[in-house]
């Protein structure tokens, strides 16, 4: 910016004569060989099968789950509900045994846990035996009875096995951690389900198939997005410039860009999810942006005389810089959001600022190229008649007329929306993000229903002083804990070694009661039996191999990353309390990461938001040169922001990681329209600010309105995802868009009129 | 008098004499740790001792009251009531739990309390006129996976038939060294004595 005007303007004209003389040829060559080499790799873009982009990789979080990962191993498990009003018949749990069978026979799968092949420690006549659950034979009419004593003498089992109604029985898959083998895994098991049971009323759920089909919904969305944004904007487009090279350019540039900005995504080795899932939509609208206004100043150049390509120079230099620097503004606003710790987040900023850099190139190097082999418009239509000049009409007198009015009502919205703010659930539920109408979301309800939660909170629970945890006090404590912790209303269960030991002490003393041994000695000899035990494979899942580090599994019923926080603090409450000082218990586990992202996303929209509105006030600064008008300007961009924040909070939509990103995106693009809008009104003004507002609403309101609207229907396309926070963004992003419109052609100039007129410019 | 004292020494020293030298001269034809998976509770091995066949099991445990359960519930399993040996069956499961208990014993009284092992060591002898099992307190040391016995001290010599002994000798050889009856029978060639 430091070199004069003049200077770049002639490097510009420069350039354009290169674009629309000599080097068209090249320049179009170039795009096309470019876009050939890139559409190859946008075309193979990965879909991520793990949700490892939507969570934060901070050092202590993300080494709490390593080491979890390493001691006790993979903590995704599945649930499959087989629902039967006879469960506990013998023909239904041949089925179950059936299942079991064949699931354990699945590849990717590591065990598999149900009624038919649960065991229980029971006192045998040479000590301690491993016997199965349930009778495994039909034994008369004492079975069902016999079923129902064993599933009272093992509650934790029971609980995670079997529903309350003894209607529904569950069935716990655990899968390797290996993400390929995993994926060929559920789909063999859903096909098994599908081809071999589909009389048997199953439902399945658990975190692996959450993410798969994410990731099968993240395709879908694609494949109807995509070609829904190319319709919505094509039509527009028709009915805009009515013109088929006003339709195809923009199309074209929109496409050029996508595939520069996905290809190059694929070649850096990146795999789409569910928040990079929007670059395509949002890259879309966003490059037709540029194109529209150039087209646009090319049809203005309709009925000129001479040769069109000094005419295209002329116009198109003139354009270049406003076109630079909203492309700029707008990739400001995007890359702001590179500031996040959730990947995702971090991603679509550089990708999709990178994109709306990219499209600008694309416009330049293609758009004058193109339109110089053209000849010009012939009609040049008339822009100042119709319905929308005489709103714009109506809407410049209303701002003249009453000025403190229009800023009064803002501003009383915009406190009324800030007000609701304080609505708004700082709140993320992976399960929640798909619609109620898909499989995963009503499987999970209603397994959720049936046993209380799918989703865990892992606990890491290790002495201060590095020491094994064998000592009858130690048990004692942790007992202690895990009753307080099952006491808690958002708590299905839990479980943790306690449980075995609790079985091998009441197998070795041939009791009724779970209970702890009363003596250490005893404990200890518990302990000897686990070390021996030939199922030490199962025993890791429990304890580290010293029995230093013990795992706390919390199953919760499914509720958001809000109410989980606040659960997590109850229990560390409730482990200080119950443990003292001497223990260390460490929340971690795939759903806990989630939480702790969710919690941040405040601190991280803040400063998101705050670097890129500095950012974008600097680019306004550094264009007009005035703080006044830098103050001026901030109004209708934040004022519409405000009542996005309040609608969100009236109509109850959490923040989450989709909709967080909306303050930040919306600062770079609705900041646009304001440069756009005050630029026009610098050249207009004459001394009259009233004057000048009339021009330049009823002239340069249109572009903005066109503009506008083209950004809301392009964003609401995203309202057809499969996500629902997509969704939120794309069509709060759309609403607040036209706010910011509204702001720009009311708000903006009662403030030019009201500060603006004493020093005769707002200029200082 | 004294040529009967000199007879009675010579007896006494002929029956001492294989235990003094039966470390020296044992053979080993196979051993196996058991349980064939780890945590490992001891290890057994099949030993040609002189002319005679011993099938020597050694139990190194921090849980040998279960090992024991689990050898008895082998033993319950192998020997039916009407299969015959089931009585000298029941006598070695009974034996098998004394020697368990003189072992828990000796262990209160070792210095090191930190070490919860207990070590029992079992052995089926069949010679070419005598079978018995003999029961051991040993000291032992390990390289590897690989007992080797420094000391024992005999708790319990009980004699048993022949058939029991051998058909014994069988089944654990089969169990431990994991073989078929055939391979099993082949690994005790020649039987002392014959059949």
């Amino acid at each position: 910016m430091t070199e004069s005007p003049q200077k770049s303007s002639k490097t510009i004209e420069i350039l354009l004569l290169w674009l629309t003389g000599k080097g068209r040829k090249w320049s179009l060559f170039g795009v096309l060989v470019t876009t050939l080499f890139l559409a190859y790799f946008a075309l193979q873009v990965p879909i991520e099968s793990s949700n490892v982009s939507m969570v934060s990789h901070t050092r202590e979080l993300q080494g709490n789950y390593d080491s979890f990962r390493k001691i006790f191993g993979n903590d995704e498990v599945l649930f499959l509900a087989i629902t039967h009003p006879d469960l506990l018949e013998p023909e239904s749990l041949q089925t179950i045994k059936r299942i079991t069978q064949e699931l354990t026979r699945i590849e990717g799968v590591t065990r598999v846990l149900s009624l038919t092949n649960a065991e229980q420690l029971v006192a045998g006549d040479f000590g301690i035996e491993l016997v199965p659950l349930i009778p495994q034979q039909d034994a008369g009419k004492t079975y069902q009875s016999a079923i129902t004593r064993a599933l009272e003498q093992n509650p934790v089992l029971a609980q995670l096995l079997v529903s309350q109604d003894l209607k529904t029985s569950i069935i716990i898959i655990d899968l390797t951690g290996d993400i390929d083998q995993q994926g060929r895994g559920l789909t063999a098991i859903e096909a098994l389900l599908s081809s071999g049971y589909s009389d048997k009323n199953w439902h399945l759920t658990g975190i692996p198939l959450q993410k798969l089909t994410i990731s099968r919904l993240i395709q879908r969305d694609q494949q109807v997005v995509i070609p829904f944004s190319t319709l919505v904007l094509g039509s527009l487009l028709l009915l805009v410039f009515r013109r088929f090279s006003g339709l195809l350019l923009p199309l074209a540039v929109m496409a050029i860009s996508l595939c520069w900005t996905v290809g190059i995504y694929t070649l850096c080795g990146l795999s789409l999810n569910t928040i990079t899932a929007l670059l395509p939509p949002v890259i879309m609208v966003l490059s037709v942006s540029t194109t529209v206004h150039l087209y646009n100043g090319w049809l203005q150049l309709a009925g000129k005389p001479g040769d069109p390509k000094p005419l295209i120079v002329e116009e198109f230099r003139e354009l270049f810089l406003p076109c630079l620097f909203t492309a700029i503004t707008t990739a400001l606003g995007l890359v702001s959001l590179t500031v996040s710790s959730i990947p995702a987040v971090k991603l679509f900023g550089a990708f999709s600022a990178m994109g709306v850099m990219l499209a600008f190139s694309v416009n330049m190097l293609m758009v004058p190229a193109l339109l110089s082999y053209m000849p010009l418009p012939k009609i040049h239509r008339r822009y100042d008649t119709g319905r929308l000049s005489a709103v714009l009409q109506t809407t410049a007198r209303l701002t003249v007329n009453h000025p403190r009015l229009v800023l009064t009502l803002a501003l009383l919205l915009a406190l009324a929306g800030l007000s609701g703010l304080n609505h708004i659930n700082n709140n993320t539920d992976l399960i929640r993000f798909v619609k109620p109408t898909e499989r995963i979301y009503q499987d999970t309800m209603f397994i959720e229903r049936a046993v209380g939660g799918v989703n865990s909170l892992e606990f890491m629970l290790t002495r201060r002083d590095s020491s094994a945890l064998t000592r009858l006090e130690d048990l004692t404590c942790i007992d202690n804990l895990q009753a307080a912790i099952n006491d808690l209303q958002k708590v299905a269960g839990s479980y943790s070694l306690l449980s075995v030991i609790k079985q091998l002490n009441r197998a070795e003393t041939n009791q009724e009661q779970l209970s702890l041994p009363d003596n250490n000695e005893s404990l200890l000899y518990l302990f000897d039996l686990l070390e021996t035990s030939p199922n030490q494979k199962q025993l890791r899942k429990l304890v580290s191999p010293e029995f230093t580090t013990l795992r706390i599994n919390v199953r919760i019923k499914t509720i958001g990353s809000a109410d989980t926080a606040g659960l997590v603090s109850q229990i560390e409450q409730l482990a200080e309390r119950e443990l003292g000082n001497d223990y260390e218990l460490r929340p971690t586990g795939n759903f806990y990461q989630v939480v702790v992202d969710s919690n941040r996303l405040v601190s991280n929209v803040v400063r998101s938001f705050c670097l890129s509105l500095s950012m974008v006030l600097m680019a306004i600064y550094v264009l007009f040169r005035s703080f006044k008008l830098l103050a001026m300007a901030l109004i209708p961009n934040l004022v519409p922001l405000a009542w996005t924040g309040g609608l969100m909070g009236y109509l109850h939509i959490d923040l989450s990681t989709g909709t967080a990103m909306i303050a930040a995106v919306v600062i770079g693009l609705t900041v646009d329209s304001t440069i756009h809008y005050l630029a026009r009104f610098q050249r207009e003004y004459q001394g009259d600010s009233k004057e000048a507002v009339i021009i330049t609403t009823t002239a340069t309101g249109r572009a903005l309105s066109i503009s506008a609207l083209v950004l809301f229907l392009g964003f609401s396309v995203g309202g057809l995802s499969s996500f629902l926070p997509t969704i939120y963004f794309s069509l709060l992003t759309g609403v607040t868009m036209l706010g910011a419109l509204v702001c720009d052609l009311l708000v903006l100039p009662a403030s030019l009129i009201l500060f603006g007129t004493k020093e005769g410019s707002p200029s200082e | 008098m004294t040529r009967t004292l000199a007879v009675c020494f010579f007896c006494l020293l002929v029956a001492t004499l294989p235990s003094v030298a039966q470390a020296s001269t044992d053979s080993v034809i196979w051993r196996a740790s058991i349980p064939a998976e780890p945590p490992h509770q001891g290890e057994v091995r099949l030993i040609r001792r002189d002319s005679a066949l011993v099938m020597q099991t050694i139990l190194n445990s921090k849980v040998l009251k279960h090992v024991i359960a689990a050898i008895q519930k082998k033993e319950l399993r192998a020997w039916p009531e009407d299969r015959e040996g089931w009585v000298d069956s029941r006598r070695y499961s009974d034996e098998l739990y004394r020697a368990y208990g003189a072992v828990q014993t000796d262990a209160k009284d070792r210095e090191d309390k930190g070490d919860r092992h207990l070590r029992l060591l079992i052995e089926f002898v069949l010679e070419e006129r005598h079978s018995f099992v003999s029961f051991y307190a040993p000291t032992l040391t390990k390289r590897g996976e690989q007992y080797s016995v420094q000391e024992k001290k005999l708790l319990k010599k009980l004699n048993t038939s022949r058939a029991y002994l051998y058909n014994n000798l069988g089944e654990i050889a089969q169990d431990s060294f994991q073989l078929d009856e055939k391979e099993a029978l082949k690994l005790m060639q020649p039987i002392p004595g014959g059949l």
